[in-house]
């Protein structure tokens, strides 16, 4: 028995973990969504700033920190160009965002072996310190930022006017314009908001959760974010409630896989999110929870 | 009107693809501009990869073209090809004796699908989506697990069992190609011709008969059509059932004619899905494009597994030039709306 | 009024030139003091709306002066107008649905810099001036149509308005929302805020203004202030729709049996709201029956529901004994459909051929789709329609409205029919095209189909019809036999009762 205790232990603190990625983009997501901005890359922007932020710890001879930052940063700079295809040149939010996805992919590999000289990964090293240790888990200083940032994003789209605003914009925002909002510039900084979020979590898949580059780590991580952006109903506060859900599943997936040598009991496991997420967005179609009205789709002026 | 900016679309991103595809190669240390010769020569070398993943291409880049046209953005070809394949190995394990059945499970279990995000779009109004990637992933995962308990090879546990030699898809051998037998030493799979086949009759279906004009028009002024009797919201699920069909054909096509096997990972399959949208975007969503723009997505994937060989630069360079590519066309697509002159006429009506 | 030194806006010699040359302005003087409603009365496509939003900074005037307060303006764009304390209320409401009442309110306020505390102070004062009630925490989406332009109203009033356009304001009320909102216009007028009442409806023009100016095809062609002699509906509509020439008539013959059969027909529009009340109608074959009226008055709705495409909630339409319930019904008993705007007939993407194959085979089971089809279709339609295309696969959306009419009209024609329902079938043509429609309209009927014909082009429902029904507010007004009709007549029929 206690045996099982201190196993659940270990797979509720792994799950802060396992949080922190998929709490991160989905908070940027959801800022992004209710400007009415959609960014289905959010797994490529992961896996390229995983990546970059690596290359900067192993060759550019970065810090953690600057690590993070590099990620960070580019990151930022892929939100802020989808941003701008869809924004100014009103391109196609959902395709641009596959086309991400299917380059990270390439990229990632091509960039790894051209510097390692394997086709799999970068050579291994010491993740980032954590702030401490509880259950033989390492808990990373992005464990609280990513609940902070959730709880800031909430304050954000609903207490204060600027996010009062923003969120006219993915509501409507021909009427949001006519009101005297610039929606062209709102949806541009949330869209690299989101970005910025899928970089910093990329960066800590890498740098601070496994100290190594490997060929598709995100493994899905981003689309998760996107499952839990329509889960949490595009609301920060049940995103980081959600984020912890979904990362204990992977936490769950992870221990089994581990311990009892059990691949197929994962792969249902990690099934699980996804269903759940479609029977509660298929369950509340009909109630009050829904998307911004105008998200994904370009706002052209007369 | 538009064909010029079509033009310019396809050019735009096809030289956009190739050029950043250059640059990866010079990062990985080849010559660009050769490597980028071998890139789009290479095909001869593996005639094999160019056939089959064009035949795949051209079907799941249908399944992404045709409901398109109805507004629908089927981004769930991953899965619904993931669920024709197993539907299809399945069959195939427990009923061996003609591929028939297996092809059939594999299209209607991708029709499933289908139908089930067209339904849930019309009468729920649940972004499809969203629906299709909580599909895909749900279901590659579900493969996987299917994969591993249920249809594993005691020999290769990460694969499954071979799919029976009589439920195979028959080659065509390759002393009946003629002038071709020196390229393709074992034969053609005959997963080309139902490809073609099948983009043919899309061709045929919307360009020769009036319930693909009615198609057609619906998807393009759905007040019009309502009020001359077309029924829009039966179409719109019809194209989705239609899309899941083709990409569980592909998934079927995949394991009865080619791999015989699914991998664990399911590697084999994977890709595909996301892949055919680039060809529905490059051929413009015209079925006969679609076709033209698979094979050279074909030849793009042959000739990146020549680059790998002759300049040591991963495969996955064809992934970097297929998401330029996809990238550029999907960021220039907004172009009607924002300068409707500058290439080709202003719209009307 | 004109106690008053200067106007509060002064607009001078307006003109307007699209630029497809079309001249929707020409050489407009328009002014409005504080204090005064001041009607805009015109027909759709008088140029009110033009004028209204040069004003509001939306669209640049092509020549012509602005002055507010005495002082020369020129707007870079609406919220110069905005910040010199002109607002407009459009027809449809520019609020974000998703968001409360409140928030909307602070959405605007913000934009105006004023932080959130001020911003609440200024709604309250302006709220309760005028002794509304608004629920601030209501969720826009869920107000009617009522409540969300008094939203509107004190949006515009909280950010300082002093002159109100209204455009149109009563087409989404009920009548009853409607009574209300006079009521507030005087508020309005007491507070000396200034309102322009954009509208064709002669009755409101009559109730609420101090004074009106009508504008016909761009230019004003009379302004009249209450108390003087032309102040009334009579006057007003004759002024608004022109001297109408007396219509040769058409041969009479004896008519056939009963063909459309229109009875007690209730139906709603999209948002609920009960469009057309209790319609009862026939035409027979050999007829046509014109349906004249303003745009708006349950027009779209009575169509919709007679091709099937709108489920009525009580009553029936019949075409030649057979129930209509669907459009495929309709087309089989023999329907024909030409709509009142070509943008909800043509796809713009498909050809000119593939556009008229898709209207000649409205509601036939046949499956195949030759080329060779599709190609004497457009020679049928370049050679009976004179239609000008460059060929069968020229994108229908390079062709001339004029030309993309004569696709609609010939392909309805080419299939042929008992029954033709026609709204505005001549609108946006030229001169010899809309003769052209006109007179194969007449040949139909002559031929013995029926025809009804919904336009809000008066001289051209006088000019075809044997009868003619006029609609208003979702009934019909009055029926007027051919030589009953006359402008007068119909104006006031039109203006509603």
């Amino acid at each position: 028995m206690p045996e099982i205790l201190s196993d659940l232990t270990t797979v509720a603190v792994l799950a802060s973990a396992t949080m922190v990625p998929i709490t991160l983009a989905s908070v940027g997501e959801i800022v992004s969504e209710r400007a009415g901005v959609v960014n289905i890359g959010l797994e490529g922007i992961m896996l390229l700033s995983a990546w970059a932020s690596v290359v900067a710890f192993l060759i550019g001879g970065a810090g953690y920190l600057e690590a993070y930052m590099v990620g960070g940063l580019l990151g930022l700079l892929l939100g802020l160009l989808h941003g701008a295809i869809s924004v100014y040149l009103k391109g196609d939010q959902i395709v641009t965002g596959i086309g991400l996805n299917i380059f990270a992919a390439g990229f990632t590999v091509l960039g790894t072996y051209a510097l390692w000289g394997t086709f799999s990964n970068s050579p291994s090293f010491q993740p980032m310190p954590g702030i401490a240790v509880v259950a033989g888990v390492k808990v990373s200083p992005l464990v609280p930022l990513s609940i902070a940032a959730g709880v800031a994003a909430w304050l954000f789209l609903y207490r204060t006017v600027t996010g009062l605003r923003l969120r006219a914009c993915g509501e409507d925002p021909r009427s949001a314009e006519a009101m005297g909002v610039n929606v062209g510039l709102y949806q541009l900084a949330a869209a690299g908001f989101a970005g910025l979020m899928a970089g910093i979590a990329g960066a800590y898949l890498s740098v601070d959760y496994q100290g190594v580059f490997a060929k598709n780590m995100t493994a899905g991580r981003g689309f998760i974010a996107l499952a839990n952006v329509a889960f949490s109903g595009w609301n920060p506060l049940v995103a980081v409630a959600g984020g912890y859900l979904f990362g204990l599943f992977q936490a769950a997936a992870i221990s089994l896989n581990i311990a009892l040598q059990e691949e197929a009991a994962a792969s249902l496991i990690n099934a699980t999110p996804y269903l759940a997420t479609l029977v509660v967005v298929v369950l509340v179609a009909r109630r009050g929870f829904r998307a911004p009205r105008w998200l994904g789709r370009p706002f052209v002026k007369e | 009107m538009a064909a010029s900016r079509e033009a310019f679309l396809v050019v735009a991103s096809l030289a956009a693809g190739l050029a950043v595809g250059g640059v990866a190669l010079a990062f990985g240390g080849a010559n660009p501009v050769s490597g980028v010769y071998v890139l789009l020569t290479g095909f001869t070398y593996y005639p094999e990869i160019l056939v089959v993943s064009a035949s795949i291409l051209t079907l799941t880049g249908l399944a992404f073209a045709i409901p398109l046209r109805m507004g629908f953005f089927n981004i769930g070809g991953e899965g619904q090809l993931y669920a024709g394949a197993l539907a299809a190995l399945v069959v195939a394990l427990n009923a061996p004796y003609t591929p028939l059945p297996a092809l059939v499970a594999g299209l209607a279990a991708g029709g499933l699908l289908g139908v089930i995000v067209g339904l849930l779009r019309v009468k729920l109004n649940v972004n499809e989506v969203l629906s299709t990637i909580m599909l895909n992933w749900a279901l590659y995962w579900f493969t996987s697990y299917t994969v591993i308990t249920r249809l594993s090879d005691p020999v290769y546990p990460h694969l499954t069992r071979e799919v029976p030699e009589p439920a195979r898809i028959p080659w065509i051998p390759s002393s009946a190609l003629g002038p071709l037998s020196d390229f393709l030493p074992r034969g053609l799979p005959t997963i080309p011709l139902i490809s073609a086949a099948v983009a043919v009759a899309a061709w045929f279906f919307m360009y020769r008969t009036l319930p693909g004009l009615r198609y057609r028009f619906a998807g393009s002024n759905e007040y019009a059509a309502r009020s001359r009797g077309v029924n829009v919201d039966l179409i719109r699920i019809l194209s989705m059932a239609a899309a899941g069909c083709l990409a569980g054909l592909a998934g079927a096509l995949l394991v009865l004619g080619h791999s015989y096997r699914i991998d664990t990972g399911l590697s084999g399959l994977s890709g595909y899905g996301f892949e055919g949208i680039g060809a529905a975007l490059i051929g413009r969503n015209h079925p006969l494009g679609v076709a033209a723009a698979s094979i050279f997505f074909g030849g793009l994937y042959a000739g990146s597994e020549r680059i790998q060989v002759e300049a040591m630069v991963p495969a996955e360079l064809a992934s970097i030039v297929t998401g330029v590519i996809i990238f550029v066309v999907a960021a220039l697509s907004g172009l009607r709306y924002i300068a409707p002159r500058l290439l080709g006429a202003a719209r009307e009506v | 009024m004109a106690a008053e030194p200067r106007p509060l806006v002064e607009m001078r010699g307006i003109v307007k030139v699209y630029p497809d040359g079309v001249k929707a302005l020409d050489g407009v003087d328009f002014d409005v003091y504080r204090g005064e409603v001041h009607a805009l009365l015109g027909e759709n496509g008088a140029g009110k709306t033009t004028l209204m939003r040069i004003l509001y900074g939306e669209i640049r005037a092509t020549s012509g002066v602005i002055l507010v307060d005495g002082r020369r303006v020129s707007w870079r764009g609406p919220w110069d107008a905005i910040r010199s304390g002109i607002a407009m209320v459009y027809q449809n409401f520019r609020l974000v649905e998703g968001l409360t009442v409140e928030e909307n309110l602070l959405v605007y306020l913000s934009s105006l810099g004023l932080p959130r505390a001020e911003a609440r102070r200024r709604v309250e004062r302006v709220v309760e001036d005028l002794g509304l009630s608004v629920d601030m925490d209501a969720p826009v989406e869920k107000l009617p149509p009522g409540a969300r332009q008094r939203v509107e109203i004190v949006k515009a009033l909280s950010g300082g308005a002093r002159l109100l356009i209204l455009d149109e304001p009563t087409s989404n009320l009920t009548p009853l929302e409607a009574r209300g909102l006079f009521k507030l216009i005087g508020k309005l007028r007491e507070k000396g805020v200034a309102v322009v009442y954009i509208t064709h409806k002669l009755r409101e023009v009559v109730e609420v203004a101090d004074r009106v100016t009508v504008l016909r095809r761009g230019k004003v062609v009379a302004r009249v202030s209450r108390g003087s002699e032309g102040f009334n509906e009579e006057r007003l509509a004759a002024l608004m729709v022109g001297e109408v020439p007396r219509p040769s008539s058409p041969a009479s013959r004896p008519l056939g049996g009963e063909v459309l059969a229109v009875k007690d027909l209730y139906v709603a529009g999209d948002d609920g709201s009960v469009r057309v009340k209790g319609v009862t109608f026939t035409v027979r074959g050999g007829e046509v029956l014109g349906i004249a009226g303003v745009a708006g008055n349950g027009q779209e709705e009575l169509v919709e529901a007679i091709i099937g495409l709108r489920a009525p909630l009580r009553g029936y339409v019949e075409v030649l004994g057979r129930r209509v319930r669907s459009p495929r019904d309709f087309y089989e008993a023999g329907g024909a459909f030409i709509p009142g705007d070509r943008a909800k007939a043509l796809s713009p993407e498909l050809s000119v051929a593939e556009n008229a194959a898709f209207i000649y085979y409205t509601a036939s089971r046949a499956l195949l789709l030759r080329p060779s089809r599709l190609a004497s279709l457009f020679d049928k339609l370049v050679r009976s329609f004179g239609l000008k295309a460059g060929g069968p696969s020229t994108p229908v959306s390079s062709l001339s409205g004029g030309n993309q009419q004569k696709v609609l009209v010939g392909a309805e024609f080419m299939r042929g029919f008992k029954l033709l329902v026609a709204v505005n079938p001549t609108q946006g043509l030229d001169v010899a095209t809309a003769a052209f429609v006109r007179r194969l309209i007449v040949e139909a009927a002559s031929r013995g189909s029926a025809v009804l014909l919904i336009s809000s082009d008066l001289d051209e429902v006088l000019e075809l019809s044997h009868r003619v029904a006029v609609m208003s507010s979702g009934r019909i007004a009055g029926v007027l036999a051919r030589g009953e009709a006359t402008p007068e007549r119909l104006g006031v029929l039109m203006g509603g009762s």
